[in-house]
């Protein structure tokens, strides 16, 4: 992991690292990657993969049931007016 | 298409909205054009916490859509995050499919041709931005969660004109199967085109730029042809065609790069945690499979093999599965099902019908002229009970009052008269009366009989039989000779 890995992912992932961070998280990235290397190690051939939680999915029936305090939600954003959340102007 | 010694290889993904009560996750109401932000919960405004429950509904429409086109239907699939920053999109990831998605390996018939389909995956839908005011973007999250299927084609239309076809073939079947009302101007079907260029007979792709925001078929024609020629442009002055995403510019005519998206695509899929993965039993596939009605390719086959309709008469009568099961009802109770009559039929739904409805502006309705209803008066028409002219007017009335043809010819009285007697008796007064045409026709101008007949006609309100009059005036004027 370099620094530039690094500066991309945190892009990605909308986060501001400070310099000190940018110097710091590839070592510790590599570390954890290195784990995962160890992981891939093991033979699983054979056993079937199972990434998610195990059971098949609960469905839910096609029925309306609206939540309707509508207020709770519009309440916590920063801007909301005119029925509309209101965010800084989107250029595209 | 091939001008300038290229090739045009264009893929298509379409997004259809499913046709549900509810959203995909949660139970706020599917409805477009609410009121903003009054269809929206804890879930679909990804609030911390909440669990997403799938809406089993939305899957079945899915896969209905699936074998709809002919897909293998996984009977496990996996539902993923897609990760990317939004304004709308609440949760900052969608919940997708990527490895398994719900359906793969279709295709849509085109005639002749074949277009295969890669995949059709389940999602959620995003929320709407609207871009009103100068410094600031209004987002309502009614739309966001609604249940989307993505059906992606493989790189195999190779015009315009093609991928048009393509998108209206595939919207007339997920209407038959009431999967989705594939409306692009309301946004419940879009499309996507990815297009490139190739030099002809070269078997590897082009780089290939991605076109969006096309509202309607004929906006997508407009802007694959325009970035056709783009393309064009670009690879015939020896330049090089940069993989990018491309807004159609409707006004305009013309496509612009989408400068934003080209660090974008990286979106971090992995499984949804939150969702086990869907299994769906064989059985199930089964009575999906068994709800699927006949679809339009099939019909319009039906209509020229079987019954002997134009190419043209089967597209107009399987445009819309509403149409298609009309004449078929009407069809079912024909009297005399012969050619002759099924065509009569055809071309008073298509002509009369379908024309005085299009001129009303409204959709097609069976309630203003029941099946059995206009199968009983093309019966009377074939039967020669009364004439065309007489089967117009008395259309106009069961239009307009929904009673049936026998009522208004009892009614009326208007009943064809097919009475040899009485049609002579008729013919004669109007030889009496007109010396002068009869002259006219004696010394050979043929031509004048046509006055008489009309006089016929109008003596009994048109209910003469036209043929009959004709017959019998010549047969009279000849014996006078």
């Amino acid at each position: 992991m370099d620094i530039t890995q690094i500066e991309k992912i945190a892009e990605l992932a909308r986060l501001h690292l400070t310099e000190k961070e940018k110097k710091e998280i590839p070592e510790k990235l590599t570390e954890i990657l290195e784990y995962i290397d160890q992981l891939k190690e093991l033979d699983t051939s054979g056993v079937p993969a199972e990434l998610e939680q195990s059971g098949n999915l609960r469905l839910a029936e096609d029925i309306v049931d609206e939540f309707g305090k509508i207020e709770a939600l519009t309440g916590n954003a920063p801007d909301f007016g005119d029925g509309f959340f209101r965010v800084k102007k989107i250029i595209e | 298409m091939n001008s300038g010694g290229y090739e045009t290889v264009i893929g298509l993904e379409v997004h259809v909205h499913l046709k549900t009560q509810t959203k995909m996750f949660c139970r706020c109401r599917n409805l477009f054009g609410a009121q903003p932000n009054t269809h929206v919960c804890p879930v679909c405004t990804g609030q911390p916490g909440v669990l997403p429950v799938a809406n089993g509904k939305a899957i079945e429409q899915a896969a209905r859509a699936g074998l709809a086109l002919g897909c293998r239907i996984n009977s496990e699939s996996v539902f993923a995050r897609k990760q990317y920053f939004y304004p709308d999109l609440p949760k900052n990831y969608q919940i997708s499919q990527y490895e398994r998605p719900i359906a793969e390996k279709g295709h849509i018939m085109l005639g002749d041709r074949k277009i295969n389909i890669t995949r059709a995956h389940l999602e959620e839908d995003a929320g709407k931005l609207i871009h009103a005011e100068s410094d600031v973007s209004l987002v309502d999250y009614n739309r966001t969660g609604t249940p989307l299927l993505e059906i992606v084609s493989e790189p195999e239309i190779d015009s315009p004109q093609e991928a048009a076809e393509y998108l209206k073939e595939l919207r007339q079947v997920l209407r038959y199967c009431g999967i989705s009302d594939c409306d692009m101007e309301k946004g419940s079907m879009r499309c996507d085109a990815n297009v490139s260029l190739r030099k002809k007979g070269s078997k590897e792709l082009g780089v290939k730029t991605e076109l969006k925001n096309m509202n309607s078929f004929k906006a997508v024609e407009k802007a694959l042809e325009y970035e056709i020629k783009r393309q064009e442009k670009v690879l015939g002055e020896g330049g090089r065609i940069t993989q990018e995403t491309r807004l159609w510019n409707e006004d305009k005519g013309t496509t612009r790069s989408m400068r934003s998206k080209e660090e974008a695509h990286d979106y971090r899929y992995f499984p949804e945690p939150d969702l086990p993965r869907l299994v769906i039993e064989a059985e199930k596939i089964k009575s999906i499979r068994d709800s699927i009605p006949e679809l339009p390719a099939a019909r319009r086959r039906r209509y020229i093999v079987q019954t002997g309709l134009s190419e043209y008469d089967a597209g107009v009568l399987t445009q819309e599965k509403e149409i298609s099961d009309y004449f078929d009802a009407a069809c079912g109770m024909l009297g005399d099902k012969s050619s002759e009559n099924i065509k009569k039929l055809a071309n008073w739904i298509t002509v009369e019908l379908l024309g005085k409805l299009n001129a009303e502006g409204s959709g097609f309705r069976e309630d203003v002229i029941s099946p059995p209803h206009m199968a009983e008066l093309v019966g009377y028409i074939g039967a020669g009970t009364i004439s065309g002219k007489m089967g117009k007017d008395i259309f106009e009335i069961m239009y307009n009052k929904g009673v049936s043809p026998g009522e208004v010819i009892r009614e009326k009285g208007l009943k064809q008269i097919t009475d040899g007697d009485q049609i002579s008796a008729v013919c004669r007064e109007v030889i009496e009366s007109s010396p002068d045409i009869v002259d006219k026709y004696m010394q050979g101008k043929d031509g004048v009989l046509g006055v008489l007949v009309g006089n016929v006609m109008k003596k009994t309100r048109g209910q003469a039989n036209p043929a009959m009059v004709n017959a019998k005036l010549r047969e009279l004027m000849g014996r006078r000779q």
